[in-house]
């Protein structure tokens, strides 16, 4: 195992970040961390990387445990924070250079030629870090990280704030560095976990609620349906009379003041393997109280709406679309 | 024997690295140059004032005190940034996830200060020109002169640099650390009012004491002992301010 995580936790005073998180990474795989903002993902990476140790639990990297063996740890590991923390003053190529003595890579001038060319920043070596775009500092970020050609590579949130041909750019990359390499990369959005990662760790609220392939993670959420429906009545009891229904995991009354005439939708998320005749009981149900159906209509689940399933564990309020995952902060 | 030797000589590269873009990071900003340039010009004209009131004696002895007290104000401008702008800025995370001891990260910031310190030092040579001009016979006190001064300024940049790592505010790291130099600085003034028990312990604790002797060309090794140990200390607490860092963080 090139990468090992037991009962990781970590408190900062009362608030609980990470709670027993257990994982790990093979060699050569690429893992990715699913979770929303303020699921726990940064803080295992900063543990992972030796920056701070856990509260409890143990980790070990190469078969190091990041806290008694620290510096070995870091030797082997290419770090990216989420925020690419760079020296705005610096010219990228004596920004590399100066990550390449910290790191004491032997021939580091071709190391640094290597590293912006894999990143693509070699026609901006000479530019100074400050003055480059978010895109630009992301693949410096990236540079920095793989220098010193590490065996693993941890990658936080890589492709945040990049625009749509950045992003296909960085996955290959980082599908490339992942041939013969560990990497841990976090995200928020699902789509990327499965273009880019073999296998997927979900955290919330710093647990890990589930650990499996993309595809896997798919078939699973495969029995999960919604569907919209319509319906002419007093809106909060419809909710309440939908809710009710056995095998409906939650209903969102949509905010559609023009209807008006009490007529609003429904958005309605049925658990996973609950049956196909869940869609004959909400509309027996609402017929039976004497209220207009309007419209039924069947949905089919985007990935974020998979992970929205797995990650909130509690009815959502009214307002939980405004919170989607793929928004959050 | 050998595997010492290199050991040794990665663990100064890693020093060296971090010195290397402190340093870097010095001469690439304007704050060194302004505060450089006050600094001569408040110096250079009361060296003037000296000279032009006719001061005969050819040596540094004049001026050092007023130096010495520009440096109070220099220093912690120099020193500010060291850790707090890492920590404000977030660049610490990834400083201290490369293979570096966070020893080896305060040496190194510690290391390219003093450098740049000396490079300010530097113009101020053109004094000892024109003292030497004037026919001074005596090199002692002026190889003196500077020594003192490299180890007052080392032993300000110790505590500066202490100042920095105990706050993410530059501006608060600043204040601190000339409020703490100043009150080491005025320790001495207050050592007659203190009694004979207590006199001697503070004043010896005072920066400025052990200063006086090195204008006039006399080495004491106790005054050399007082400010290594200055520095050392220093650097210690701030490592393990450092290192500490990172259960808070």
């Amino acid at each position: 195992m090139m990468i090992e995580a037991i009962n990781l936790t970590k408190r900062y005073g009362l608030r609980v970040a990470l709670q027993g998180a257990t994982f790990h990474a093979a060699r050569g795989e690429i893992l990715g961390l699913l979770g929303p903002n303020g699921a726990g993902k940064s803080t295992t990476m900063r543990i992972l990387t030796g920056y701070m140790p856990p509260s409890s639990g143990t980790a070990r990297v190469a078969g190091f445990d990041v806290v008694e063996n620290s510096i070995e740890v870091r030797r082997r590991i290419g770090y990216m924070p989420e925020s690419v923390p760079l020296y705005p003053e610096m010219t990228v190529r004596a920004y590399l250079d100066f990550v390449g003595r910290a790191k004491q890579v032997s021939r580091r001038e071709d190391a640094v030629e290597w590293a912006m060319d894999a990143a693509r920043v070699d026609h901006m070596a000479d530019t100074i870090v400050g003055r480059l775009s978010k895109g630009y500092k992301q693949r410096v970020g990236l540079a920095q990280a793989i220098i010193a050609d590490p065996e693993v590579l941890v990658l936080d949130e890589p492709t945040a704030g990049l625009d749509p041909n950045q992003i296909i750019e960085t996955r290959a990359l980082i599908r490339r560095l992942g041939r013969d390499r560990t990497v841990i990369l976090s995200t928020h959005i699902l789509p990327e976990v499965s273009m880019t990662c073999d296998r997927v760790v979900i955290v919330n609220r710093g647990q890990v609620v589930a650990e499996d392939t993309p595809s896997g993670l798919s078939q699973r959420m495969a029995g999960a349906e919604r569907f919209a429906v319509t319906v002419r009545g007093p809106r909060d009891d419809v909710a309440a009379t939908i809710a009710l229904v056995p095998g409906i995991a939650r209903v969102n009354a949509r905010d559609e003041a023009l209807t008006g005439d009490d007529i609003t939708t429904y958005d309605v998320d049925a658990e996973p393997s609950s049956g196909s005749d869940l869609v004959e009981a909400v509309a027996a149900a609402v017929v039976g109280r004497g209220w207009g159906l309007r419209e039924m209509r069947r949905q089919n689940l985007s990935l974020e709406d998979v992970f929205l399933q797995l990650t909130t564990s509690e009815p959502v309020p009214d307002d939980a679309m405004a919170v989607a995952p793929s928004e959050a902060g | 024997m050998k595997r010492l030797a290199s050991s040794t000589s990665a663990y100064a590269a890693g020093i060296g690295a971090i010195a290397y873009r402190e340093l870097y990071g010095y001469l690439v900003a304007p704050t060194i140059y302004a505060v450089a340039s006050v600094f001569l010009l408040v110096n250079g004209w009361i060296f003037y004032l000296i000279l032009a009131q006719g001061y005969a004696e050819a040596s540094l002895k004049a001026i050092l005190p007023t130096t010495a007290f520009l440096l109070l104000l220099v220093v912690p401008m120099l020193t500010m940034r060291l850790v707090a702008e890492e920590r404000s800025s977030g660049t610490i995370e990834l400083l201290m996830t490369f293979p570096l001891t966070d020893a080896q990260v305060v040496l190194g910031k510690y290391l390219a200060t003093i450098l740049a310190f000396a490079l300010t030092l530097v113009p101020t040579l053109s004094y000892v020109a024109i003292i030497l001009v004037h026919g001074a016979t005596d090199y002692g006190p002026l190889v003196t002169a500077y020594l003192g001064l490299l180890l007052l300024g080392g032993s300000f940049i110790g505590v500066g640099i202490l100042a920095s790592a105990l706050t993410r505010s530059q501006l608060v790291a600043g204040v601190i650390a000339f409020g703490m130099l100043l009150m080491l600085w005025v320790l001495g003034a207050a050592s007659g009012v203190l009694g004979p028990r207590l006199s001697p312990i503070i004043s010896y604790l005072s920066l400025a004491e052990h200063f006086q002797n090195f204008g006039s060309g006399v080495v004491d090794v106790k005054d050399i002992v007082f400010y290594l140990s200055a520095i050392v200390s220093t650097l210690v607490v701030t490592t393990r301010v450092v290192e500490s860092g990172r259960w808070r963080e």
